[in-house]
């Protein structure tokens, strides 16, 4: 399938840009300094604010004038590709894009909808309201303290929200449920995302809560002793979860963390929904779409428990309001979210970031009135994201988009089932996990190493591209003479690696010449060159 | 001598390698079976019976199944079991065939109750989101002349810094779509050339070396070239693989232990982790637990008589385990909810069966042991899943010091 349009190139690269863009001869990538240099820098930068390559002319620009590469970097951060970054990041914070798990089905008022547009619009939710946040300029803290709805069209027939059909794809809008609304921690498909269950208590959603927001996990506590008490003894239970050191080290802080989600439901699968909708909502109205996701009455529902009130690790609170306020005011959602945009941009835990830079960028957070897109970029410009030692892997979802810009294919399949899919961005159907990524359910740490499944992945994505590129005229694959295919290599190298590399070039005419000398076909040869550097090292990482 | 992949890569090639950890010491040839089974099962339904117990409310409290539902304890080829003839037929039947190739692992503690950081640990050994799961590890150590070290069949898998080396299969298996040319959704649609597969991964190579030249001690480009070598071990058997990927219907605990002990048998890989597609996480009906006990032991018999009748029974050790287990009680849904007492099955590979290792009292709290020598030892320590997974790894011929410091292996496994 053909991507749209590609905004950074033109469609074939004239050779003059080429020579107005490089060094005349390869530059080499590290800097005197140790660090990366001028045009590596920029590539890297480049690739991790919106994840395609800087354009030849802006290469050229920075090849003559390093010091501009901030001011580029923050151009960079307002182009729209960082909100698909932006959501990347949070996706994996938040462990959203599980489309593995099972999903609302099209039904009822719905029921024009296809699964995968229904899924896609649900898992998309809450990371458009963070891109929202970020790419507005609006203060982080809104992520878990805002006062408003947002969702597309779909979201908005699910849960009966106002909705203009003729404004943005994405809108803001408020719940018509009474819910007390506090930016991500009321969004309904966060919730259902992080779904509980009877004996849970909404205890998942809280520890999801120290996790991502405060990145002190609280399921992860060690219990340091055996604890000595029959769970099955409410009465007993309930006095251990407080008294016992094994279990209050956890539940003395969770618990009343999970008071604040009583009034949600606790899970809604599509069985519920397929059998409210065939009984004709009557007899269960809060399951067919428009779904109700809050009820009042259910707020304190954990009295029915003996279990404690709501609470912030020790200070009393009333509702989910409280709650993003108290994670806002807490130390450790800055702290947090620094860690968290440097696990992504580092490829690393979010354990390993130093301290200094840590402290540095949390205050920039903060005293640049909670601005997330100035921290990111000054975070992919530290020195400590540019060093040259360190390799940086595309993701799929990244490779993806920035194959989309460069041969202008998007990889998608079809299905009677479920509609069609981003291959590279999903993982039931698709291969983003065997290309290295997550599928947030159960694949939860990306592989930033070139594993064997990984390769396979690429490659098939390589062929994908390449053949489509042929056919789309991306590239002329009725060349076969020495000095226009050279011409046409570099041109290929330049786009999709931000850089000219002779000794690339020169490997890549061997690989066109080899190609062309078993088949005599000009345009299998190019598939097969195209192949090759779409899989190329300086392709695939940055 | 060097091996054709070493030779490929000349003497560069084998500096790689060796800086990779692929080329140090002599691989073992054990193979290592992970069968993770999710949710928590409960061992008061077969492993480790406790209808004595004032306090463990098992499966003798659950709805009569017919008149027939009688539940008893009985010693099968050393195993004391917890057996219903009625619902679980198929404990006795795994254990009557396979009782004296299998050990029983008691009473061993998990440090927490909640599913995702303790699959982590029962995995991996720890918490650390960067450290590699003990499948992986044996796939990079031990793994090294095979296609895929390791590879994951169940999504499951943690493999820290030993990605290079871990294969994963796909929720659907699609790493058997993409390596068969004639599937039109995410194959590659077109028939591979072996000549231009060969040119491509020529360049690749040089690429890989290139950068490696340039950069001396940089990762990447020698995880590439290890990739690259491994899946050239792929080349003219990808039919094959493809075949076996697509022969099973993903989510079938038979077929999904088939594939894995295929994959062993066939030399595609030296360790796989896999689901045994059986979820034990009964909150609400703890009676579920039978059922579900019936079908994984019915599967694991399979699974068993498929190792053994591939021959590779005896140097492929499997190792079975849960999360965590259910409370000695029932909660008010009449189901019961998590427990960090583990129980887990050894087989194959060396592991002396008909026996088990470790015990827990009635009230399902775990009795101290001898962790060395595995014998229990009332003045002793409780047994982590730390020392378990040391244990197993030894087992297998992976040194645990170098990844469990200061953690004692589980003894007596052989």
């Amino acid at each position: 399938m053909r991507a749209p349009r590609a905004t950074g190139y033109p469609r074939t690269v004239p050779i003059l840009v080429l020579l107005l863009a490089c060094h005349d001869e390869p530059a080499p990538s590290v800097a005197p300094d140790g660090g990366l240099d001028a045009v590596a820098r920029a590539n890297r930068v480049s690739m991790q604010l919106r994840g395609v390559r800087p354009t030849p002319s802006e290469l050229d620009h920075l090849s003559q004038h390093p010091e501009a590469l901030p001011a580029l970097a923050d151009a960079w951060s307002r182009d729209p590709r960082f909100g698909d970054t932006v959501r990347d990041l949070h996706a994996d914070v938040l462990w959203m894009r599980a489309d593995t798990k099972p999903q609302w089905l099209p039904m009822g008022i719905l029921a024009d909808r296809t699964p995968q547009e229904l899924t896609g619009s649900f898992q998309e939710a809450p990371l458009r309201f963070v891109e929202h946040v970020v790419t507005e300029g609006r203060p982080y803290t809104e992520v878990v303290t805002a006062d408003y709805a947002y969702t597309d069209a779909i979201g908005a027939v699910a849960e009966g929200l106002d909705f203009d059909p003729d404004g943005p794809p994405w809108q803001e809008t408020r719940y018509v449920d009474g819910r007390p609304v506090a930016g991500l921690l009321s969004n309904t498909h966060f919730l259902q995302r992080w779904y509980t269950n009877f004996s849970g208590k909404h205890r998942n959603r809280a520890n999801m809560v120290s996790r991502a927001f405060l990145c002190s996990e609280i399921g992860a506590i060690d219990m340091g002793v055996f604890p000595s008490v029959d769970p099955s003894d409410n009465e007993a239970t309930a006095n251990a979860l407080r008294d016992n050191p094994a279990c209050a080290a956890c539940h003395v802080a969770l618990d009343p963390l999970a008071a604040y989600f009583w009034g949600f439901e606790i899970n809604i699968i599509s069985l519920d929904i397929a059998r409210a909708e065939e009984g004709g909502c009557e007899a269960d109205e809060a399951r067919c779409y428009p779904i109700r996701y809050w009820a009042d009455q259910r707020a304190d529902n954990y009295l029915d428990y003996d279990l404690p009130p709501p609470g912030y690790y020790g200070v009393p609170g009333t509702d989910m309001v409280d709650l993003g306020a108290s994670i806002a005011a807490d130390p450790r959602f800055a702290s947090c979210a620094v860690q968290n945009a440097w696990a992504f941009f580092a490829q690393e835990d979010r354990s390993t970031l130093p301290l200094e830079l840590r402290e540095r960028l949390m205050d920039l957070l903060v005293d640049e009135g909670w601005d997330y897109r100035r921290m990111v970029v000054e975070l992919v410009l530290s020195d400590e994201l540019t060093d040259a030692e360190r390799v940086l892997q595309v993701r799929p979802e990244a490779l993806g988009r920035l194959i989309a810009d460069t041969t202008e294919h998007q990889w998608t399949r079809t299905l009677d089932s479920c509609g069609t899919v981003d291959v590279l961005g999903t993982s039931l159907h698709g291969l983003r996990d065997l290309a290295g990524g997550t599928d947030h359910d159960r694949v939860l740490e990306a592989n930033h190493a070139p594993g064997p499944t990984v390769l396979l992945a690429w490659d098939a994505a390589a062929r994908e591209a390449a053949a489509d590129a042929v056919a789309e005229g991306v590239v002329d694959g009725s060349l076969r003479e020495a000095g226009p295919v050279r011409e046409q290599v570099e041109a290929w190298v330049l786009r999709t690696t931000g850089r000219r590399d002779d000794a690339q070039v020169d490997a890549l005419v061997a690989v066109f010449d080899d190609a062309l000398a078993l088949a005599d076909d000009s345009e299998q040869a190019w598939r097969v060159t195209l192949r090759a550097a779409l899989m190329d090292p300086a392709v695939v990482t940055y | 001598m060097p091996t054709r992949r070493q030779l490929l890569w000349g003497g560069a090639g084998l500096g790689l390698l060796a800086r990779a950890g692929l080329a140090t010491g002599a691989p073992t040839g054990k193979r290592f079976l992970f069968v993770y089974v999710h949710g928590g099962w409960d061992p008061s339904y077969h492993l480790d019976p406790k209808m004595d117990s004032a306090v463990v409310e098992g499966p003798e409290l659950d709805a009569s199944n017919e008149g027939n539902d009688v539940e008893y304890v009985d010693v099968i080829q050393g195993h004391r079991l917890q057996l219903n003839d009625a619902v679980r037929p198929q404990v006795a039947s795994y254990f009557q065939r396979w009782g004296d190739r299998t050990l029983t692992i008691l009473g061993s503690v998990i440090g927490g109750i909640a599913h995702y950081p303790n699959r982590m640990r029962l995995l991996t050994g720890g918490t650390d989101r960067d450290r590699p799961d003990v499948v992986a590890l044996v796939g990079a150590e031990v793994g090294t002349e095979v296609p895929f070290g390791a590879i994951d069949l169940s999504g499951w898998s943690f493999h820290g810094a030993q990605g290079a080396n871990v294969a994963r299969a796909g929720r659907l298996w699609q790493l058997g779509q993409i390596l068969d040319p004639t599937h039109a959704g995410v194959g590659l649609r077109r028939e591979p050339v072996p000549d231009e597969d060969a040119l491509v991964e020529r360049y690749l190579r040089e690429r890989a070396q290139a950068w490696e030249q340039a950069s001396p001690g940089s990762r990447w480009p020698v995880d590439l070239a290890r990739s690259l070598d491994r899946v050239e071990l792929l080349r003219g058997r990808r039919d094959e693989l493809a075949g076996l990927l697509e022969a099973g219907q993903p989510g079938s605990a038979d077929d999904n232990l088939a594939l894995a002990v295929d994959l062993l048998a066939r030399g595609f890989t030296q360790s796989v982790l896999v689901d045994s597609q059986y979820y034990f996480d009964t909150h609400d009906t703890v009676s579920d637990q039978s059922p579900l006990a019936n079908g994984l032991f019915r599967s694991l018999s399979a699974m068993m008589d498929r190792l053994d009748t591939a021959g590779i029974l005896d140097d492929t050790v499997v190792l079975v385990g849960s999360e965590m287990t259910r409370s000695p009680g029932r909660n008010l849904y009449r189901g019961k909810d998590h427990w960090p007492v583990l129980a887990w099955l050894a087989m194959g590979g060396g592991i002396q069966g008909g026996r088990a290792i470790g015990a827990t009292d009635d009230s399902l709290v775990p009795l101290p042991m001898d962790v060395a020598s595995g014998e229990l030892w009332s003045k002793g320590t409780t047994l982590s899943y730390k020392e378990v997974l040391a244990g197993i790894l030894a087992q297998v011929g992976v040194d645990p010091a170098l990844h469990f410091p200061d953690t004692v292996p589980l003894g007596g496994l052989g």
